[in-house]
């Protein structure tokens, strides 16, 4: 590229930032030839309609999502995984213009499970929040520029969180399931290991759950996460949540396993013990009738979940540490109801 | 916006917090430069009788943009 070419370049990436088509870093202009490709990924035709995006609430086409893969520094092979985040968080259960709106500020997790994750690079190991993986970067960041630039969730104007997360310019991983010693997350929810798939959690920002001591086993690992998670701040004015993702890292997997747990047996454990009591609820919150703390009496105890399929297990996370990582869910199903979709890979790719 | 389009004189009354969320719904429905009645934020915390006061300190802005008549949305 000669230096005038160059000039010209940079400049048009500057244009897309003042136009506001960004989310606040530059991005690679898409040329036409660059599209055709990106379209032809997907498997599908240009102007074939995903569903329609609130807050605008415009048809969004395959050409539109290309476009915004190419911007976010997609590759082609990761189209499937794109499309399939946009179709999850566009059923209308996910209610997209409330997590994509609130002024709460949650971003849509995606957990991509099986053989897609290996082809296309994704990290489900170290830092897999990044930085780092490109694969997970740019998917992400594909929806995001997509809900900004379709959907018109613009910072400030339609999208209104008082304080938004990092997990807004990017929040894609993939779980860790050859060094699981459970069965991976898409298949303890009805789908073959064979196929691949993704699950769309509208959640808050990562909160680290740190407990090095290998000899407070399955309970003391769980009872530090159980803690984490039934801050008062989690007892919304809602009513319970529709779902929370707890990844479990190596370490703890590991002291959990070794002890003859199930993922099943951390889901119940979780379940018993993610809660409050009325009496500081009340103080606090207000006692809000959905959370039945009205007429409960002090030392009641008041669940977080309404059931433990409401608290999604998955394996990530690097080998050396003794952490896990909750991801604290948005509001309660009647606001958001969390997804799941199989990847369609098309033949060709 | 919808009820002015519909022939039915309305106003529609933001808190200041969503002043620029309702002037991007205006461009977005095709009709950028509506005007709106500001009044302060928050009103999710007041009580009946503050926001009784509320509503009466936005009336001169409700009846200002209803008697001065913006043209109703969408219509030449």
């Amino acid at each position: 590229m000669e230096a005038t070419e160059f000039g010209e370049y940079v400049a048009l990436v500057n244009r897309y930032m003042d136009e506001g088509y960004t989310d606040g870093l530059p991005v690679i202009p898409p040329s036409r030839d660059h599209i055709a490709a990106m379209v032809a990924a997907s498997g599908r035709p240009a102007d074939a309609v995903l569903g329609v995006i609130p807050p605008r609430n415009v048809p969004l086409t395959i050409e539109t999502v290309a476009i915004n893969a190419i911007m976010a520094g997609c590759l082609p092979e990761y189209m499937p995984v794109v499309v399939a985040a946009l179709e999850a968080i566009l059923q209308p259960g996910f209610n997209l213009v409330s997590p994509a709106c609130s002024t709460k500020g949650v971003a849509p997790l995606f957990i991509v499970n099986g053989p897609i994750r290996k082809q296309i690079g994704l990290n489900a190991l170290g830092n897999v929040f990044g930085p780092g993986f490109r694969a997970n970067a740019s998917i992400g960041r594909a929806v995001r520029l997509v809900m900004i630039n379709a959907g018109g969730a613009r910072s400030q104007a339609l999208d209104k969180s008082t304080f938004g997360h990092p997990g807004k310019y990017t929040y894609v991983i993939a779980e860790d399931e050859e060094g699981s010693p459970w069965e991976p997350f898409h298949v303890e929810r009805g789908f073959s290991p064979e196929e691949s798939t993704v699950a769309a959690v509208a959640c808050e920002a990562p909160r680290l759950v740190g407990n090095y001591n290998p000899e407070a086993g399955p309970e003391g690992i769980l009872l530090t996460i159980a803690d984490t998670l039934s801050t008062l701040t989690s007892f919304g004015a809602t009513g319970p949540k529709d779902a929370t993702v707890v990844l479990l890292g190596p370490e703890h997997r590991d002291t959990i396993a070794q002890a003859g747990w199930s993922k099943r047996d951390v889901q119940q454990f979780l379940f018993e013990h993610c809660g409050r009591r009325a009496g500081e609820l009340k103080r606090t919150v207000g006692g809000v009738p959905a959370w039945g703390t009205v007429d409960a009496p002090d030392d009641a105890w008041v669940q977080m979940f309404a059931d433990p399929d409401r608290i999604l297990v998955v394996a990530a996370g690097g080998g050396a540490g003794r952490f896990s990582v909750v991801c604290d869910g948005f509001a309660a199903p009647q606001f958001c109801q969390w997804q799941m979709r199989k990847i369609e890979v098309p033949p060709s790719a | 916006m919808e009820a002015e389009r519909r022939g039915v004189p309305a106003v529609a009354i933001l808190t200041q917090e969503f002043r620029l969320t309702g002037e991007t719904v205006a461009k977005m429905r095709g009709a950028p430069g509506y005007r709106f009645a500001i009044i302060p934020h928050p009103i999710g915390t007041l009580d009946d009788a503050e926001l009784a006061q509320r509503a009466q300190d936005a009336l001169p802005q409700v009846v200002s943009l209803l008697v001065q008549g913006e043209r109703p949305v969408g219509v030449a």
